[in-house]
């Protein structure tokens, strides 16, 4: 996770470089997003229910959480790019004097876009920028799914990871105010991902499927929210 | 103002970095462990218990649901017998190789905890429970009942013992041995017989039983005393109905009430039931006097053959003598008397001549006495003097005079010392005279005088000649002669036609009966001369005359006369000219019939002082 996230901060960081001088600016979010992940959610049911030995416990059903995004406004064309990280897991787990029984799904996704701006304000300058944005993007999501048992001194673990290719869109309202040499800057939108299936890590080929034989699908679509700064550069 | 910025960027990296999702705590769950609460039970087993046999133990195992079974080892003596996972089931415990004396069993189970944890679920939580029991193995056994009696109620066996007060037995069963010692049955006793003290015996039909029981267990046994009964024989008897009917009558059975009924064939009858209470049963078939009978009376029970007896009954009663020379009755003395010889019989053996006086009421031998010894083959011939009551013995080589009353020799005399030639002569001491056959050919005889030996009559004969007893009258050639003073009259020629050789002589009537076989017999009445002809007989053999009685017995030995080759005793009452007839059994080994004092009597050992006497 932290590998990914220094590489985009990088890969920003250039791209704002080969852009300086061109009333463009460059903004963080760190973001609160909520997600259906209806999918996954089922895909743990039925975990609980196959894992009969003891009542397993929903612990965490992929809630809603932070995340971050980078992006680079460019003035010219009412446009920027973004790249953004959200995360969320799903967990059961049922433990006593002797042992522990534990299944944990963790995904995050890297979030790659572009998004075009619609200035609602053009007479406001000095009080605020108030835009809406209309994206699209690829969403790259990595699902760790790891097990873990122990009984007495006798500890099992396993570990399967696969990845996801999904796209959407989004829409949303994004309002920058200048502070100082920043502006602080808030959204608030809807995303519409579409997922993709789950492929193993170890073998491209075959997918992560449920007990009734359906692809397990990302559910990334839901509200985001931000808070952030924009530079103008 | 690049510096800040990327201070700025460096911020924001750091701060987002801290953005990956971190998954809450396991769930615990906080489990309370109590007491366990599985139980064990054995059945047909309690501690304590005493085993005389091995026994088969089950058990079982409740887990209350929670507790689930891993495993049970069952130990004797610390040694396991059995390992096994089901929640019930049984174990043996085998006594055979255990001492008597005082053992342990140990049953030691293992299950799961209840608990509900991952421990408990993956089987790896465990309660270890023994359970420790004492027992006793008694191989011994007990004192055997005594037995008190075997009675017979109600036409049952009934077997009684003294109760004893004990149970170190498994089975007990009633030894019923018969009159050869052998044991024929044995009757498994219930637990309710054994402590009854009675066993009613509703089967045995033997006639001597011996009674035990026996009691066992798996490892010893031990035998009571016996008892035993003798069961009465079974009383069968004949009687004589007519000429052409007789009956059996048999008693109660003794056992009456051990089997249903007789089943009887013979004689007419094919599976006729007879009661087992007794009863009488009439043959429609001639009785035959001398003859033997042969009664099967099969007894069912359950409509199953379960005994046989065989009853050989005669008419009349058996009495002493085997095949006695000759038999005489004196009025006088109240008695029979007998000759006998005795011994070997072949050519040239020496034999002994005895006379014996019977019992007038069962023809015992009452007084014996030995009269000579003879040479085989010889003819001897005993007469009763009707006048003095004196007997006469004739052999081959003597005469003797004796005294009925006691049997001495009142006098002898040797045939040698009359001048009489013959190789076997037949000699007849009468009255003072001795008479001398000679039969070879047609024969001749002489009478002398006993005394002085003069020779008073000589004559041919025509193979028969008959001196009365009382010696006053012979018949030889067809004529009726007296003797009287050493001096041969003739009387009355019987004039028959053909030769006569059955005569009898009716001393106290001065009256002879005469025939031959083909014609009537005719009584000659010297008095008159008149001569009276019985039509109702003909082909008689012997004829008989019994003093005591005033009866003639008619013999018919082999008879064509009254249809087929059979024999008859006729006896004809002289004064009422009745006749009485009795088929008789003719061996054709010499027996021979004669009727004294109102009994028929058989030379083969048989007398009928029945049917006949009236």
């Amino acid at each position: 996770m932290r590998k990914h996230s220094t590489l985009l901060v990088v890969t920003i960081l250039i791209g704002s470089y080969f852009c300086h001088g061109q009333n463009n600016s460059l903004y963080g979010e760190l973001n609160y997003n909520t997600f259906f992940h209806s999918s996954l959610k089922s895909f743990q049911d039925e975990f609980i229910v196959d894992i009969s030995v003891a009542q397993l416990v929903k612990n965490d059903e992929f809630p809603s959480h932070i995340g971050f995004t980078f992006g680079y406004t460019i003035e010219d064309i009412n446009t920027s790019i973004f790249a953004s990280y959200t995360s969320t897991g799903g967990k059961i787990s049922y433990s006593d004097y002797s042992g522990i029984i534990r299944l944990t799904e963790a995904i995050y996704g890297i979030t790659l876009g572009s998004e075009y701006l619609i200035d609602l304000s053009p007479e406001s300058t000095g009080k605020g920028d108030f835009n809406l944005g209309l994206r699209g993007f690829l969403t790259f999501s990595n699902l760790e799914l790891e097990s873990y048992s122990s009984l007495f001194d006798q500890i099992e673990t396993d570990s399967t990871g696969l990845t996801s290719l999904d796209f959407g869109g989004g829409l949303r309202a994004i309002y920058e105010y200048p502070i100082a040499f920043f502006s602080l800057r808030v959204t608030l939108g809807f995303d519409v991902v579409i997922g993709g299936k789950y492929k193993f890590k170890d073998n491209q080929d075959f997918h992560l499927e449920d007990n009734s034989g359906d692809p397990v699908k990302n559910g990334w679509t839901g509200l985001r929210s931000g808070l952030g700064i924009s530079i103008p550069l | 103002m690049r510096k800040p910025i990327f201070f700025l960027l460096i911020i924001l990296t750091s701060l987002f970095s801290s953005c990956a999702y971190e998954f809450s705590e396991d769930f615990y769950k906080d489990i309370e462990t109590s007491t366990p609460t599985a139980t064990l039970t054995l059945n047909q087993f309690e501690n304590e218990i005493t085993l005389r046999a091995p026994v088969n133990v089950s058990y079982q195992y409740n887990g209350d649901n929670k507790h689930r079974l891993f495993e049970i080892i069952i130990y004797v003596d610390n040694e396991q017998i059995q390992y096994d996972s089901d929640e019930s089931g049984t174990f043996y415990i085998d006594i055979d190789n255990l001492d008597d004396g005082e053992h342990q069993l140990k049953v030691e189970y293992y299950f799961s905890s209840g608990t509900g944890s991952l421990a408990d679920v993956y089987n790896l939580e465990a309660y270890f429970s023994t359970q420790d029991y004492v027992f006793f193995v008694d191989k011994s056994i007990g004192d055997p009942p005594n037995l008190t009696s075997v009675q017979i109620n109600d036409g049952t066996l009934y077997i009684n013992w003294d109760l004893i007060n004990h149970s170190d037995f498994n089975e007990a069963y009633l030894i019923i041995e018969n009159e050869n010692n052998q044991q024929y049955n044995q009757i498994l006793l219930s637990e309710e017989d054994m402590n009854s003290g009675v066993y009613n015996d509703n089967l045995s039909l033997h006639t001597e039983l011996y009674y035990s029981i026996r009691i066992i267990n798996n490892y010893n046994s031990s035998i009571s005393n016996k008892v035993s009964i003798s069961i009465p024989e079974l009383v069968v008897e004949v009687e004589i109905l007519n000429e052409n009917q007789h009956v059996m009558r048999w008693e109660e059975h003794p056992l009456y009430g051990n089997f249903d009924h007789y089943k009887y064939s013979n004689y007419g009858y094919n599976d006729e039931i007879l009661d087992s209470r007794g009863g009488e049963l009439i043959f429609d078939t001639d009785p035959i006097f001398g003859e033997r009978l042969f009664h099967y009376l099969y007894l069912f029970r359950d409509e199953q053959t379960v005994g046989s007896i065989t009853k050989i009954r005669d008419f009349g009663k058996p009495f002493a003598l085997e095949l006695p020379k000759e038999l005489v009755y004196s009025t006088t003395r109240d008695a029979y008397f007998a000759i006998e010889t005795v011994g070997p019989d072949y050519y040239g053996a020496i034999q002994q001549l005895f006379l014996h006086q019977l019992d007038p009421n069962n023809l015992s031998i009452t007084a014996s006495v030995l009269i000579s010894n003879i040479t085989a083959p010889t003819s001897v011939d005993l007469t009763l003097d009707p006048i003095s009551n004196n007997l006469i013995i004739d052999t081959e080589t003597t005469s003797y005079l004796l005294d009925s009353s006691d049997l001495s020799i009142i006098n002898s005399w040797q045939i040698a010392d009359f001048n009489f030639n013959a190789n076997r002569p037949l000699p007849h001491f009468r009255n003072g005279y001795m008479i001398i056959e000679n039969t070879v050919g047609a024969g001749n005889v002489s009478i002398y005088n006993a005394e002085t030996k003069a020779l008073i009559y000589s004559a041919d004969m025509n193979y028969y000649f008959k001196i009365s007893d009382d010696g006053k009258y012979f018949y030889n050639q067809d004529a009726i002669y007296e003797i009287n003073n050493n001096i041969v009259n003739f009387i009355a020629s019987t004039d028959t036609g053909s030769s006569v050789h059955a005569v009898e002589f009716l001393s106290d009537q001065n009256k002879c009966i005469y025939s031959n076989s083909n014609l009537n017999p005719v009584i000659f009445d010297f008095n008159n001369q008149s001569k009276t002809i019985i039509t109702e007989i003909t082909q008689v053999n012997d004829l008989r005359y019994d003093q005591s009685t005033g009866k003639v017995l008619f013999s018919q030995l082999h008879s064509n006369a009254n249809g087929g080759h059979r024999s008859f005793a006729n006896i004809y009452n002289l004064s009422t000219q009745s006749f009485q007839r009795l088929q008789v059994y003719d061996s054709h080994y010499g027996h021979y019939y004669r009727f004294l004092n109102n009994t028929l009597i058989f030379s083969g050992g048989l007398y009928l002082d029945e049917y006949l006497n009236n």
